[in-house]
């Protein structure tokens, strides 16, 4: 009975209010923010490496040239250069020679700029210097560069005649890369040494 | 006045005698009358219908008054309310250099300042960032931009350590939350455009052009 009554009352009700036009209505205001974006590049380059090609004598025992590292993008980024070397192999044979990296203290610097590498006597590597025996020893070389800049490291290799043999030969791999998120940037280049004991010297070729 | 006439005035009215060859009507006993509940349901419908004519009535403002009487009420101005904001002051507001920060995978670039948004309407408001939009059709990038924003009412003045939250792109609404603004009222936006870690190097060197609605909607304050 109640029941009855109770859904009678609900019925009704649901028809006054809907007949009755009950409603909501909410005011909106909108604004609006506009902008521009751009998106920048990621371009690392590396010169000066060729200048460490040598070959070496007994006379002539060390190189030193100017590595630069120049971000050439528009954003700023890190960048890591490494060395790795191997000996050449020998022509006509295709075997490799004797490997002169393991005959070679390579030291490497940071410099204000690449004029004064050579402003550093030689056989000496100044404070600061990372040196090791060996091209694959070098720990990668560290920075961050903004936009258009650029970082000088001083490479000087010095090699030891009495634990060089002739014909000792190393082909060193100067890899630049820069990454930032996906995507990167690599850079790759490569110049030869060689030790041999004639008194005429040329740099070596590959 | 004779007796037939005075019967047939002042007799009382009785119940006609069944003629011949008609039912008699039937006594009436106690377990020949309706049942209960049959007079209760009418009741309660009855009582159901005067509810519901009340409420009625209540409902579209009807009355039954035998009486009325009317008075002219002098003339009055009904002002209605409005629901407006702006944004730096102005309804379409352009945020100039952004473009001067570079966007890389992984980095952002913020709004150097807040920008003011206004309630100068007469309802307070629930301000949300509604809508975010690629009109320039750069859909490859707008694909990697990731909207962020943050709503101060304390009046900061840069945008360096304001609480970003994620503002969906393209139409979806935000996952901020809307901030309340009275009228005559106002609250900083800050904004930071980022580019994701794993957008692809073919968006280096492109731009776009964005535009973000900001929605405010006629809230009640207790």
């Amino acid at each position: 009975m109640i029941k009855r009554m109770s859904g009678t009352l609900a019925l009704v009700l649901v028809l006054v209010l809907s007949g009755a036009g009950i409603g909501h209505a909410y005011w909106s205001a909108h604004g609006e923010l506009t902008g521009r974006v751009a998106v920048g590049t990621l371009s690392m380059t590396q010169t000066g490496v060729d200048g460490l090609a040598a070959a070496f004598t007994t006379d002539v025992t060390e190189v030193t040239a100017p590595v630069v590292v120049t971000n050439d993008g528009t954003v700023s980024a890190p960048f890591a250069l490494s060395f790795t070397g191997a000996p050449a192999a020998a022509e006509g044979t295709g075997q490799s020679s004797g490997d002169l990296g393991a005959a070679t203290l390579v030291s490497v610097w940071p410099a204000a700029d690449a004029a004064s590498c050579a402003s550093v006597p030689a056989g000496d590597a100044p404070d600061g210097s990372t040196s090791s025996t060996g091209w694959n020893a070098i720990p990668p070389l560290l920075g961050t560069l903004e936009p258009g800049g650029s970082a000088v490291h001083c490479v000087r290799a010095v090699i030891d005649p009495a634990r060089a043999a002739p014909g000792d030969t190393v082909v060193v791999t100067s890899s630049l890369t820069s990454g930032i998120g996906s995507w990167s940037s690599t850079s790759t280049a490569d110049f030869g040494q060689s030790f041999s004991d004639d008194a005429i010297v040329s740099p070596h070729s590959f | 006045m004779q007796g037939d006439e005075r019967g047939a005035v002042m007799k009382p009215l009785r119940r006609p005698r069944a003629l011949p060859g008609t039912a008699t009507p039937r006594p009436r006993h106690r377990a020949d009358r309706r049942p209960r509940s049959t007079l209760r349901t009418i009741l309660a419908l009855a009582a159901g219908g005067v509810v519901a004519t009340g409420v009625a009535l209540l409902a579209s403002g009807g009355t039954y008054a035998l009486w009325s009487d009317t008075a002219d009420l002098a003339p009055a101005t009904i002002t209605a309310g409005s629901s407006t904001l702006t944004v730096a002051g102005v309804a379409e507001h352009a945020v100039e250099e952004l473009d001067l920060t570079l966007l890389a995978p992984g980095r952002s670039v913020t709004t150097p300042r807040p920008v003011a948004v206004a309630n100068t309407g007469t309802t307070p408001l629930a301000v949300t960032v509604s809508t975010i939009a690629i009109p320039d059709g750069n859909a490859q990038l707008a694909e990697f931009l990731r909207f962020e924003t943050a709503v101060d009412t304390g009046g900061g003045e840069t945008c360096d350590l304001a609480p970003f939250a994620v503002a969906a792109l393209t139409g979806e609404s935000a996952s901020q939350p809307p901030v309340t603004i009275l009228p005559g009222e106002e609250a900083q936006l800050c904004l930071r455009i980022g580019l994701t870690a794993d957008a692809p190097a073919s968006v280096q060197a492109t731009s776009a052009v964005f535009s973000m609605i900001v929605t405010g909607d006629q809230v009640r304050v207790p």
